[in-house]
């Protein structure tokens, strides 16, 4: 299709004569559109736009992926999120070994003091002299014996005489055995 | 049945760069009159989008001026939701471009700035765009008895003012 023929515009005759007529009543001439050589710079300017026609067309093939920018994004985030899921399963994996391991040691370890407390007890016993026999006879325990108090009354029994309440006097002591 | 796919448009002929040079300062016009800070820029843009299409255009003059029309809409509406109406650019005189200015006497476009906006429209487009009323459906995106009911309102509207001013229009 040629733009000579675009140009040509077929209307009817009534349009045309409506048009004239239109014209004639607003004062106008009949309007020419003087046919214009077009100007090396019209020339120029008309290329350069068909360029950039040409240019936002190509642009216009990539388009629909750029109109779907969030697809695009969770595309992109897809590794990185199974990245990240992969490493924080790992972490916790890692971290109940972990906690596990560090449990079994604290067992461990109470134990090994416990065996150490009693290896101390027996090592400590086995250490002490042995405890002298004779001296153990020669000083019999009493657990009433009261170290401080001598006796007196050289192995005698003493009964303490019975004295009326009105004397106020000391008691006498009446020997019970060895009369003499 | 098979169909034969329409030919796509030759963006590199010489018939594309008489279009071009005929079809450019049209359109930066077409821009401004909608009240564009950049109407080169958006003109340029309505080319390389017309030149992006893959698929067939059919009318591709309706398809550059439709273009140059949203772009500058959407210029004056820099947030989506802020609802600034066609009117509130289409009356603005400031808006009116240098060609009006020429074509038409100051009377005539004060009795232009009193039709409503959309009437205006199709009127501009019929009468000093020269566009067929198929082409001005593309581009307004309505249908083509549409446009042509409001060319005709705008017409019967012209007529009644001028003819209460007293037959203003001796100039024609």
């Amino acid at each position: 299709m040629q733009w000579h023929d675009l140009m040509q515009t077929d209307e009817s005759a009534e349009d045309l004569a409506l048009r004239t007529e239109l014209q004639n009543m607003l004062g106008m001439a009949p309007v020419q559109h003087p046919h214009l050589e077009p100007t090396s710079d019209a020339i120029a300017l008309a290329k350069s736009l068909h360029r950039e026609a040409m240019r936002r067309r190509h642009t216009a093939a990539v388009a629909p992926i750029r109109k779907r920018p969030f697809f695009m994004l969770i595309a992109a985030a897809i590794p990185v999120i199974l990245c990240i899921t992969a490493i924080g399963t790992w972490g916790v994996k890692q971290k109940r070994r972990a906690d596990v391991l560090a449990a079994k040691t604290k067992e461990l370890e109470t134990k090994q003091n416990r065996i150490d407390a009693a290896r101390e007890g027996v090592r400590n016993r086995e250490s002490q002299p042995p405890p002298n026999p004779l001296e153990s006879e020669q000083k019999p325990v009493s657990p009433n014996a009261n170290p401080n108090q001598t006796p007196s009354n050289n192995g005698e029994l003493i009964k303490p005489e019975e004295r009326p309440r009105y004397l106020n006097s000391r008691p006498e002591q009446h020997r019970v055995g060895n009369r003499r | 049945m098979q169909t034969v796919a329409p030919p796509q448009l030759d963006f590199e002929s010489t018939d594309f760069f008489d279009a071009f040079a005929l079809l450019y300062p049209r359109l930066v016009n077409y821009a401004r009159r909608y009240g564009a800070t950049f109407p080169e820029d958006i003109t340029q843009e309505a080319f390389v989008i017309l030149m992006q299409r893959e698929t067939h255009v059919e009318h591709p003059v309706a398809f550059l001026y439709g273009t140059v029309r949203t772009l500058s809409l959407t210029e004056k509406r820099p947030m989506k939701n802020q609802n600034l109406s066609l009117d509130a650019i289409l009356l603005d005189p400031g808006f009116a471009s240098d060609a009006e200015g020429q074509l038409l006497s100051r009377e005539i476009r004060e009795h232009m700035r009193t039709l409503s906006p959309t009437f205006r429209e199709a009127l501009w487009l019929f009468v000093v765009e020269g566009l067929s009323i198929r082409e001005i459906a593309g581009i307004i995106d309505i249908p083509e008895a549409t446009v042509k009911t409001r060319i005709f309102r705008a017409k019967a509207q012209l007529r009644e003012q001028l003819n209460s001013n007293g037959g203003v229009h001796a100039m024609a």
